[in-house]
């Protein structure tokens, strides 16, 4: 799939067949996150369950035009806690994060006694967008979860990343492990972690994914550029799927900067975990967290 | 009088044509005065006013244009067709006394469509891992580059994924530690906050749906980042996809260095060149850098 327009023809496909998924909205703020969910009402893809102030929010359903016999609501003191347990124990098959911060939602996600993901594996974020620059989506991860990734998170953020991709269709997505500089140098760590992940893929020790690294961004978006600075024969330069960042600063600034000023159409997911997560970052109109929503639907019916 | 070390390149030549021809600059280009001569005049370039030293061996040239800066000749110095780290390696070496106490950084001036001002970040392209001290110098050489820009007030944002101290984000404590470090000498033109994210930063709007305040919020003139990576790909991900031009300065020593990468349009090329001689004009007239520091 190129598009979100594709994403959302398929999420529809699935929803036909296994009907609209119980999702649960936490703490909903703005009219985005209404009218994102009222829209996911009306494509089939959810059944929500909105959990945070009862008045405030039954208020708003009203004013956003939300019909209340679709939606359930149920008064929360904690609706970050209380929505993670009721997707522990099945209650909702996918959240979404409204008004809890997705840097909060994912530090929480990310405690271990919580068990949100299975043992030894993470639960990442993965951004798609898509850009008029750009010949096919962009993944971008991870902007939230762990901060300073070890070698084996990273593997596990591009496993979980790889698992999106298929997804929306890309069986063997073209992975770029991005640095400052595409050299390897000793003197610049992430470049020689990198350097041996990418020696990791190509010896098929990670799964489904085509990897290369370190590169810069312009060398992963550019073949030609690569060439000129003395990359030859990379798999994935000028064709990334997906960006893996060294650092969730990055992976966020990445996002922020592509919805905001070059008017992206994004969504994005944090995946890996009991059930996936719709997220809606401040930046996110309510298109971009209906297109999450989609992602989400597309992870949860698997 | 900009110090062209190795100018054997065709967009180089082009970006200094261009800002000669708009009364910016003036600059003598230390090189393979065949091949610069051939370059020009087989692409059209006017290069005529330009004194041209035959140099050809790339690392003579670099040795002499760093030279000429170094003796008070040349305010600018800028990257020719000569690895990075080369040409770095010859402005720092003792013998031309260029160092100031600050370590050298990257400042990258962008020009971002949608933005109601310019957005320096740094530091993309020359410290690796800072420590404390070093965001501190880092800091200081952006500030400088503000001024430079004619801000009065600068402001700063120091970059996070969330906005405002947490306690579980590191990034927020790294950045509270800065804080605390500096509070006592903030110079009276600068205002700082953090940690931002780019969003809070850069919008208001956004700032306001998530309730912050500040002086900097929305309106950041400078974004201090935590890694080279992040800024690095942040500033190309603008560069690339949202139309951005940016001009990259090397700040930190005696004289600036126009830092232009061989794959960057001539447009940036010239945007950097240019502002490397803007930072130099105010070195000039406010004698800051030889005091090392912004305190």
């Amino acid at each position: 799939m190129n598009t979100f327009k594709e994403i959302h023809a398929a999420a529809k496909e699935k929803v036909k067949n296994s009907g609209s998924f119980k999702a649960g909205i936490l703490a909903p703020s703005r009219p985005e996150h209404f009218k994102a969910t009222k829209r996911g009402i009306e494509e089939g893809y959810i059944a929500p369950i909105f959990l945070g102030d009862k008045d405030e929010i039954t208020a708003l359903l009203a004013s956003e035009g939300l019909n209340p016999g679709d939606c359930q609501v149920i008064e929360s003191k904690n609706p970050l806690d209380d929505g993670l347990s009721m997707a522990a124990t099945g209650k909702v098959q996918l959240l979404m994060n409204g008004g809890i911060t997705v840097r909060e939602m994912a530090d929480h996600i990310g405690r271990p006694n919580l068990h949100f993901a299975s043992e030894g594996k993470i639960a990442s974020h993965i951004g798609v967008m898509e850009i008029s620059g750009y010949h096919k989506l962009l993944l971008v991860t991870d902007s939230v979860s762990v901060q300073s990734p070890q070698t084996t998170d990273r593997i596990s953020i591009m496993e979980n990343a790889a698992a999106v991709a298929r997804l929306i269709g890309i069986p063997r997505a073209k992975a770029a492990l991005l640095a400052a500089v595409e050299a390897i140098y000793p003197a610049v760590p992430v470049t020689m972690e990198e350097a041996a992940i990418a020696k990791m893929g190509e010896r098929g020790q990670i799964k489904d994914l085509i990897i290369d690294g370190p590169l810069s961004f312009d060398c992963a978006i550019n073949e030609e550029v690569a060439h000129q600075k003395g990359i030859k024969n990379s798999p994935v330069a000028g064709d990334t799927d997906i960006f893996i960042t060294p650092t969730i600063e990055t992976a966020n600034g990445i996002y922020k900067a592509l919805v905001m000023y070059a008017r992206a159409n994004a969504g994005g997911l944090i995946y890996g975990g009991k059930v996936p997560v719709a997220t809606a970052f401040e930046v996110d109109s309510a298109d971009n967290i209906l297109n999450s929503i989609a992602l989400a639907v597309l992870a949860a019916a698997g | 009088m900009v110090a062209v070390a190795a100018a054997q390149d065709i967009d180089v030549l082009r970006a200094l044509a261009s800002a000669r021809a708009d009364k910016i600059l003036d600059a003598t280009l230390f090189g393979d005065k065949g091949l610069i001569e051939k370059m020009a005049e087989e692409n059209n370039i006017d290069i005529y006013a330009f004194d041209i030293v035959n140099e050809p061996d790339v690392k003579t040239a670099t040795h002499a244009a760093v030279k000429m800066a170094a003796e008070g000749k040349a305010d600018v110095i800028m990257k020719g067709f000569v690895s990075t780290s080369a040409l770095l390696k010859t402005v720092l070496s003792k013998e031309f006394n260029l160092r100031t106490q600050n370590t050298l950084s990257h400042v990258a001036v962008l020009d971002i469509p949608g933005y109601h001002k310019l957005l320096s970040v740094t530091d993309g392209g020359m410290v690796v891992r800072p420590d404390l001290e070093q965001k501190i110098q880092i800091l200081q050489n952006a500030i400088l580059v503000g001024r430079a820009l004619r801000l009065n007030p600068v402001k700063v944002a120091v970059s996070g994924t969330v906005d405002g101290f947490v306690e579980f984000d590191k990034a927020a404590a790294d950045c509270k530690e800065l804080m605390e470090r500096i509070e006592k000498n903030i110079p009276e033109d600068v205002t700082i906050q953090g940690p931002l994210t780019l969003d809070a930063a850069t919008s208001k709007k956004i700032a306001q749906i998530k309730g912050l305040t500040g002086p900097v919020v929305g309106d950041a003139d400078i974004y201090l980042m935590h890694t080279i990576e992040e800024c690095n790909i942040v500033a190309k991900a603008l560069i690339n996809f949202a139309d951005a031009v940016f001009a990259g300065v090397i700040v930190g020593a005696k004289i600036p260095v126009s830092l232009v990468s061989r794959t960057d349009t001539v447009k940036n090329k010239k945007a950097s060149v240019s502002l490397a001689c803007l930072i130099a004009e105010y070195y000039k007239t406010h004698n800051q850098i030889q005091q090392g520091g912004t305190k």
